[in-house]
């Protein structure tokens, strides 16, 4: 009985962690609450910094949570019509991967 | 001569133009660029107004404000697409679309039925064109704020701007170039006048054709009238000095006469002195006379016409030297065109000429023959001169034979001639006739 009680305990602190730790995409609705509480870099500032060395459009914009951190991936659409996806770290706002999109 | 106020004509027409020109374009360039960028906002504005409605209808406010998705553009979802929405309710919720992510618009509330536009800075450097409206759905106060980035817009219309600058600038020149033309053209129309003028002072009488740009033609009929002035005025002068020439020889032959007898009785020196006096004075009046004569119908300024002028020249000498049958011939060749001044070149031939009849038993020839100079050659079968009277003959106003009238004179009046004409004068025996033969070279014609 008493160890049932534990598995529940435990299987609830887990699914709370899961909850709070969940991989996966995160909306605007949430990534605006995250710019205004200073949790992640506005979006602004990371398109500043990429544009500087390569002009584009902004095509695509997702927001994703791995574990304690936030990525943001960003596809650039270049003035030579390629498309760039960087991903970058959207709490420090440090490039992490840049890649050509096939 | 200030920059505005240039002597060309053409000069002042350009400026002309080009003043009114460009300002005529400042103006167009600015009115234009005002109403096109009102223009373009306005269009913009009644788009979004469009957008705000449909978002209004997609916009539900229970449980809480949300957006039916489908029923919104695609523009508004993909991030900073330039194309946004915020909605704000009275309860103080707030819902954005995707394309403004985390981008915050500070904006303010309209009451239902206000409608503002604004202008914010937008993401990515974006300049946002907001149009707020205040709505009432469901009991609940709605401000719907639709925004457009003017950016692309602004840029063409920049573009556009610059072309119209650039081509106003070529138009402008163009217009620079056929004006010049055109004046160019028109004055083009007053070379026949200049030609005209040119006659004139080459001693044509005709009055300068009229036929120039009605502009013209005022100063053209001032010209002929004062031309006409001046030749009545000259005939009269004219007529004037030789009706008094010719008045005064009937006083002086009596003079002479009268002298004539008094030398033949009394030799007293002051008498001889007078006596000379009056020889000169009948002298001066018969050159006048005889001038007026030769010359006929003179014009200023004409030149001498071989080919009209030497027959009527020896018409009059035939007719002076009637009673002494002469065979006064005169050939000019090759055909020469018209050349010095009428006046002088007459009374160089005239004085020559006579001189030759007064002295000639029977023949009298003048040759006239012109290359790179005019060369006159006056020759007759008279008596001839020494050698010593040849070199005394150049001397001015040297008389050889007191008892043939005119001589002296005549001949420094032939000297005079040829120096203006910077010629020369030679005399020597005819090798041909055996009498004087006279040879004239004139090159500065």
């Amino acid at each position: 009985m008493f160890y049932r009680a534990n598995m529940v305990l435990l299987l609830v602190v887990l699914f709370t962690a899961s909850l709070l730790y969940a991989d996966g995409d995160v909306g605007y609705q949430e990534a605006r609450r995250l710019t205004q509480s200073g949790k992640i870099v506005p979006l602004t500032d990371l398109l500043r910094k990429i544009q500087a060395e390569r002009p584009g459009r902004v095509i695509e914009v997702e927001l994703e949570r791995h574990g304690q951190t936030f990525l943001y991936e960003i596809e650039i659409l270049d003035e030579q019509g390629m498309v760039w996806e960087y991903k970058l770290d959207a709490v420090n706002g440090e490039l992490l991967e840049l890649e050509l999109e096939d | 001569m200030s920059v505005l106020n240039p002597k060309s004509i053409e000069r002042r027409l350009q400026i002309g133009l080009t003043l009114s020109l460009a300002l005529l374009m400042g103006l167009l360039w600015i009115f234009g660029a005002g109403s096109l960028e009102k223009l373009t906002e306005d269009f913009i504005t009644s788009r979004l107004e469009h957008d705000a409605e449909s978002i209004l209808g997609a916009v539900a406010t229970e449980p809480r404000l949300a957006v039916e998705e489908a029923y919104i553009n695609q523009i508004y979802h993909r991030p900073f697409s330039g194309h946004y929405f915020l909605i704000v309710s009275d309860s103080g919720s707030e819902l954005t679309s995707r394309s403004l992510w985390d981008y915050k618009l500070r904006l303010p509330s309209m009451k239902p039925g206000e409608s503002k536009r604004l202008y914010r800075q937008g993401p990515d450097g974006q300049q946002l064109l907001v149009w707020l409206t205040g709505y009432r759905k469901k009991n609940q106060n709605l401000t719907i704020a639709v925004a457009e980035d003017l950016l692309p817009i602004n840029r063409q219309r920049q573009t556009f701007l610059w072309n119209f600058a650039l081509l106003s600038i070529v138009g402008l020149m163009v217009l620079l170039i056929i004006q010049s033309l055109v004046v160019r053209l028109a004055f083009r129309r007053l070379e026949p006048l200049r030609e005209d003028l040119r006659n004139l002072s080459s001693g044509c009488e005709k009055p300068l054709n009229e036929d120039v740009p009605n502009e013209m033609l005022p100063l053209v009929k001032e010209v002929n009238h004062l031309l006409q002035l001046l030749s009545q005025r000259n005939q009269r002068t004219r007529n004037a000095l030789g009706n008094l020439a010719h008045a005064l020889k009937g006083p002086l032959n009596l003079l002479t006469g009268y002298f004539d007898r008094q030398l033949r009785h009394r030799y007293g020196e002051q008498d001889n002195q007078a006596s000379q006096q009056v020889e000169r004075i009948r002298l001066l009046i018969d050159r006048e006379l005889k001038r007026a004569r030769l010359s006929g119908e003179r014009s200023i300024n004409q030149k001498f016409s071989a080919k009209v002028d030497l027959p009527d020249l020896l018409d009059v000498l035939r007719k002076i030297y009637q009673g002494r049958n002469l065979n006064i011939q005169a050939v000019s060749k090759p055909e020469c065109p018209p050349f010095g001044d009428r006046e002088d070149i007459l009374e160089l031939l005239g004085n020559l000429l006579d001189n030759a009849c007064k002295w000639a038993a029977g023949n009298v020839v003048c040759q006239i023959v012109c290359a790179d100079n005019l060369t006159i050659v006056v020759e007759d079968d008279g008596v001839g001169l020494d050698v010593s009277d040849l070199q005394s003959l150049l001397q001015r106003g040297s008389r050889l034979d007191e008892a043939t009238e005119g001589h002296g004179l005549g001949l420094a009046i032939v000297h005079e001639v040829v120096q203006l004409y910077q010629g020369e004068i030679n005399f020597d025996r005819s090798p041909q006739y055996g009498g004087l033969r006279v040879k004239v070279v004139l090159k500065h014609l």
